[in-house]
């Protein structure tokens, strides 16, 4: 059934425990696989974003919003550098989320997966720079944010397209269908 | 699902997201670019003899006509943040030939930040404000 009781049961404790870990190691992996393709710094493929698009999709804001935070509090203890990097991915984490949420919530059905993921990537990085400007002083850092947008619309677009794929083959049993408000309209 | 075939990648509202966000990026690239060396005072110094003739900020296009009579005649023009000699009386011309200073370019030039016609007495010196 739907989401409409917040209370945390054992299930849904599970289901939040094992997504936590799944963006944790694909936010890993992330890191790895941008060094090896020599990707410039700051920009990711940003793998562990299908993870919280999933429970965008399937669990519900409150879900997403535990989600988050779960990622970036066990991200920056592996970091071994917990204040600085605590303080970027949340700052990526938070605003990213919140505008999914927006994006999804005002798009109703008009703005696909796809779409929220764009803008997921594009404040993640807005955000982290964000807060990188305010840590360093240093706001001529924020034109460096252009380059990364553009990079953002591609991996966006990429993490949405497998996000979706994610979505329709891990369906939660009985759950609705996530993409209900996208509707049948194939135009 | 049935319907997996049929549905595009991205809906028309999706597209606008990356049409508008890449429109954002090229426009704050091309203005950063742009707007960055307005906002910087470079301004030169023109010298005639051991004193100074004139200063002029780099970042407004304009000719100055430096004249000393008896047909001694420079003229000085500033062009999208050069200076150069664009002209003189000079027998020799190598002040016209030392080319354009620009903020970026002087490390690189023999006679760094400065132009120099020596039969007429007249230098320009290029001024950085940047690191104010």
């Amino acid at each position: 059934m739907k989401q409409t009781s917040s209370r945390l049961t054992t299930q849904r404790m599970t289901r939040l425990a094992l997504l936590a870990a799944a963006a944790v190691v694909l936010g890993y992996m992330d890191g790895i696989l941008s060094a090896a393709m020599l990707l410039p710094t700051g920009v990711k493929l940003g793998l562990a974003n299908t993870v919280l698009l999933y429970s965008i999709y399937l669990l519900g804001p409150g879900y997403s919003v535990l989600l988050m935070i779960l990622k970036v509090v066990l991200t920056g203890f592996m970091s071994g550098n917990l204040a600085s990097a605590f303080l970027y991915s949340m700052g990526g984490g938070a605003l990213s989320l919140v505008m999914m949420l927006l994006v999804k919530a005002l798009g109703r059905g008009s703005i696909s997966i796809v779409g929220v993921s764009v803008v997921g990537a594009v404040f993640h990085n807005i955000g982290q720079l964000l807060v990188a400007a305010l840590i360093l002083r240093t706001p001529a850092l924020m034109f460096y944010i252009f380059i990364l947008m553009i990079a953002a619309v591609i991996t966006g677009t990429l993490t949405g397209i497998a996000g979706r794929q994610i979505v329709r083959v891990l369906k939660i049993p009985g759950s609705a269908d996530p993409f209900r408000e996208e509707g049948g309209g194939n135009k | 699902m049935a319907e997996n075939e049929k549905k595009p990648l991205m809906k028309k509202r999706d597209v606008l997201i990356v049409g508008i966000v890449l429109l954002v990026a090229v426009a704050g690239m091309l203005a950063v670019k742009f707007l960055t060396p307005s906002t910087a005072t470079n301004y030169a110094k023109i010298y005639v003899g051991n004193y100074v003739y004139k200063e002029v900020p780099l970042n407004e296009n304009q000719v100055i006509e430096i004249n000393q009579g008896s047909d001694i005649v420079n003229h000085v023009e500033v062009k999208d943040g050069a200076i150069y000699m664009a002209d003189s009386s000079c027998p020799d011309q190598q002040c016209v030939d030392q080319g354009k200073i620009t903020a970026k370019n002087y490390e690189q030039r023999a006679l760094r930040n400065w132009v120099v016609c020596l039969p007429n007495q007249v230098t320009v010196e290029l001024v950085l404000e940047d690191e104010g």
